[in-house]
C-alpha cells in the first residue's frame, strides 16, 4: 500500500488524492483535469514518460501522428475499462488486471493498423507493440481512472493522450525539418491523397543536420522543447522574483 | 531618494568578496591571448600549404561566437564587455577554425559554432562550467550532421598552395558555392610541378601521376588510410617521406604546433606533465600496436603528424575546465586520451577520431576526479587504518 502511495504521488505531483475524489464529479474540474494534462501536467514534457517512443518514433511528423493516435486512442479506452470496472478488481492484483486490459487493446490496435496501414505498421515497427508497457497509459489507470468514476477519467485520459500527442508531433514534425527538410513525408500512407497535398520541403537537402533524426538530436530537441514549456509556464513568476535582483553583483 | 542610496551601499558591500584576497598574475584574458597569439605559426602553415580558407573560416566562427556571447550575456542579465572580453569564445573559434575543413561552406562552420557556444558552453554555464570541450563538440557535431560536405570540403596540402587558393577563390568557394576542384586541381598541379623539379626519370612521373589520381578523386591521406585499414591491410599502404612536397605540409604543422606548444608551456599556461604523459603514452601504445597488427594501427610518425594529434595534445587537451582537477588524474586523462585516440583511429568509422576520443574522455573526466581525489590525512587508505 505504501508502495502505491508514492506511485500516486511521483505521477500526480502537487495534487492531494482527496480533492481529487470530493469535486472529481462536477464539470468544471474534469476541464480543469483535462487541461491539465495537456499542459501544465503533460505528460511529454512535465512527466516525462514514455521516452522510449517519443525519442525512438519522432524521426518524422507522419509517424509521430500514427504512433500519437494509436496511443491517445489507447489511452482513453483504457481509462474507460478500468474506471467502469474499478469496483470489481481486487486491490492486490490491479496492475495485472490493468494490463491484461491495456494488451487486449494494444492487440487490437495493433491488428487495425497492420491491415489499414501497413507502411505506417513497418515504420512504427516494435513500438506500436510496446504501448502496453508504456508508461503514461500504465500511470493514468493508476493514478486517476482506478480512484475516479467514468466520465472524469474519461477527460483526464483524453487530455492527457492529445498532450502526449502534440509532444510528438512537433518533436516529430521538428526533427524532420531539421534532419531531411520536408514535413509530412509520406502523409499519402496516413491520409491518402489529402496526405498526398500536405507533404512540402522545407529545407533544401544541402542544408539539413543528420542529427536531428539520429537519437542525440532527439534528446537536444527534447530538452528545449521543456525548457520552452518552463520558461512560458514559469514568465509572470520569473519576471516577479528577477524584479528583486540587486543587478550590482551579478557580474 | 534614501533608497537608491542605501541600494548604493548594497551594491559596494555585496561587491566585496571574503578573504584572502589573492590575485593572480595571469588573468583568463592574458592567457586566452597568450594561446591565441601561440596559434599565429599554425595558422600560417595553414595559410601556406591549405590556401586562405582558414581566414574565412576564422571569422565566421568569430562573428557567430561573439554575436551569441552577447546575445548570451544579454539573456542572463550579465555585463557583455566581460563575457566577451575574456577571449575565450575567440580562441573556441580559432581552434574551430583549424580543425574544421578550410573550404568549408559559411553555413557549416556557422552551425557548429552556434552549438559550441550556445548548446555545449551556454546552457552549461559559460565559461568554466562547460564539460564537453565546445570547439571539440561543434566540430563533431558537424561531422555527425554533414558527413558527405564536411567529407569533400577537406583539401589536400602541397607547398605555396595560398597561390591557387587566394583569397577571392577561397571567398567564392566559402560563401558563393562555387565548386572547390578547379583550386584543388591547381593545388595538385602545384605538387606534381614541384615533385618533376627534383627528380625527372619516367618511374618516379608514374608513380607521381598515380598518385593525382588518387588526390584527384578527392581522398586525402587519411581517406586513404581509412579505406586501407578497413580491410586490415594499412601495412600495404604506399610508404612516404614527409619532407615530399605532397607531405610536407604535415611536417610543418607539426613544428608549427610544437612552438605553439612551447610557448604556452613557458608560460606556464598549459602544465608540462600532461602533455609528457600524453605523447609518452600515445608513442607506446601506438608503437606496441603497430608492430602487433601492421594491418590496423598505423606507425608513430603517421600518428603523431597526421591529423588532430598535435593540436590536441597542446591546445585542446589542456583545457583547464574540461580535463580532470587533481594532478595524478590529469596523467590519467592524458593516458586515456591517447589510448582512445590510437584505438578509435584503428576501429572508428570517421577519418579522423580526435574529437571523439576527446570528448569521450571529457566525459570521464569526472569519474577520474572521484576515483584520484586526494586521501585527506589520518584517513583510512587501502585497506589498512
Amino acid at each position: 500500500m505504501s508502495e502505491t502511495n508514492k506511485e500516486i504521488k511521483y505521477t500526480e505531483g502537487t495534487k492531494k488524492p482527496c480533492d481529487m475524489n470530493k469535486n472529481g464529479n462536477d464539470f468544471k474540474s474534469m476541464l480543469k483535469d483535462f487541461f491539465k494534462g495537456l499542459w501544465s501536467n503533460n505528460p511529454g514534457l512535465c512527466q516525462l514518460l514514455g521516452l522510449c517512443p517519443l525519442l525512438a518514433v519522432t524521426t518524422s511528423a507522419c509517424s509521430a501522428i500514427g504512433l500519437g493516435i494509436a496511443t491517445l486512442l489507447v489511452l482513453t479506452l483504457s481509462s474507460l475499462i478500468i474506471s467502469a470496472i474499478r469496483k470489481l478488481i481486487f486491490k492486490e492484483i490491479r496492475i495485472p488486471v490493468y494490463v491484461l486490459f491495456i494488451a487486449t487493446l494494444v492487440t487490437a490496435v495493433k491488428f487495425y493498423v497492420e491491415a489499414y496501414f501497413p507502411e505506417l505498421y513497418a515504420q512504427l515497427g516494435i513500438y506500436l507493440a510496446l504501448i502496453v508497457t508504456n508508461c503514461i497509459i500504465m500511470g493514468r489507470a493508476e493514478a486517476y481512472a482506478g480512484k475516479n468514476s467514468i466520465l472524469p477519467s474519461l477527460f483526464d485520459a483524453l487530455g492527457n493522450g492529445i498532450g502526449f500527442f502534440i509532444v510528438l508531433f512537433v518533436l516529430g514534425a521538428i526533427r524532420e525539418i531539421l534532419g531531411q527538410g520536408t514535413l509530412f513525408a509520406g502523409a499519402y500512407y496516413l491520409f491518402g491523397d489529402f496526405g498526398k497535398s500536405l507533404e512540402c520541403t522545407i529545407i533544401s537537402a544541402d542544408y539539413t543536420l543528420m542529427v536531428a533524426i539520429l537519437p542525440p538530436g532527439g534528446f537536444f530537441i527534447m530538452a528545449f522543447l521543456v525548457a520552452l514549456k518552463n520558461y512560458i509556464q514559469d514568465f509572470k513568476r520569473n519576471k516577479y522574483e528577477n524584479s528583486f535582483k540587486i543587478k550590482s553583483i551579478q557580474n | 531618494m534614501n533608497i537608491s542610496q542605501s541600494q548604493g551601499r548594497v551594491k559596494q558591500l555585496l561587491g566585496l568578496e571574503t578573504a584572502p584576497h589573492l590575485k593572480a598574475r595571469m588573468t583568463t584574458q592574458w592567457i586566452m591571448l597568450i594561446v591565441l597569439l601561440s596559434l599565429i605559426p599554425a595558422v600560417g602553415v595553414e595559410i601556406y600549404y591549405f590556401g586562405f580558407g582558414i581566414i574565412f573560416q576564422f571569422l565566421n566562427c568569430t562573428i557567430t561566437a561573439v554575436v551569441l556571447e552577447a546575445l548570451v550575456s544579454l539573456l542572463r542579465h550579465q555585463k557583455i564587455s566581460r563575457n566577451v572580453g575574456d577571449l575565450s569564445a575567440i580562441v573556441t573559434s580559432l581552434i574551430l577554425a583549424l580543425t574544421l575543413p578550410p573550404m568549408l561552406p559559411c553555413y557549416y562552420s556557422v552551425v557548429a559554432t552556434v552549438f559550441a557556444i550556445l548548446i555545449v558552453k551556454a546552457i552549461f554555464g559559460g565559461l568554466g562550467q562547460n564539460i564537453f570541450n565546445p570547439a571539440m563538440a561543434g566540430f563533431v557535431f558537424i561531422m555527425i550532421s554533414c558527413p558527405g560536405i564536411v567529407g569533400s570540403s577537406y583539401v589536400s596540402p602541397a607547398p605555396q598552395a595560398y597561390k591557387a587558393a587566394t583569397l577571392t577563390e577561397s571567398y567564392s568557394i566559402i560563401y558563393r558555392g562555387a565548386s572547390k576542384e578547379l583550386v584543388q586541381n591547381q593545388i595538385d598541379a602545384m605538387t606534381i610541378s614541384d615533385d618533376n623539379q627534383e627528380s625527372n626519370d619516367a618511374l618516379t612521373m608514374a608513380t607521381k601521376l598515380l598518385d593525382k589520381v588518387d588526390v584527384m578523386s578527392g581522398a586525402t591521406y587519411l581517406d586513404a588510410i581509412k579505406s586501407y585499414r578497413k580491410q586490415g591491410e594499412l601495412n600495404r599502404l604506399d610508404g612516404h617521406e614527409f619532407t615530399s612536397a605532397k607531405y610536407q605540409a604535415y611536417l610543418a604543422l607539426f613544428i608549427a604546433y610544437c612552438i605553439g606548444g612551447i610557448v604556452l608551456m613557458s608560460f606556464r599556461i598549459i602544465i608540462i606533465r600532461m602533455v609528457v604523459a600524453f605523447f609518452a603514452a600515445f608513442v607506446l601504445i601506438q608503437f606496441v600496436m603497430h608492430n602487433l597488427y601492421p594491418g590496423y594501427f598505423m606507425s608513430v610518425t603517421d600518428g603523431l603528424l597526421i591529423g588532430g594529434t598535435m593540436i590536441c595534445a597542446f591546445y585542446i587537451m589542456t583545457d583547464p575546465v574540461t580535463n580532470a582537477g587533481t594532478s595524478k588524474g590529469r596523467i590519467y586523462f592524458a593516458v586515456l586520451l591517447a589510448f582512445l585516440i590510437v584505438f578509435l583511429r584503428a576501429f572508428g568509422s570517421y577519418n579522423d577520431t580526435v574529437a571523439f576520443a576527446v570528448m569521450l574522455s571529457n566525459a570521464c573526466a569526472p569519474l577520474i576526479d572521484v576515483l584520484t581525489k586526494r586521501r585527506a590525512y589520518g584517513i583510512k587508505y587501502r585497506g589498512k587504518h
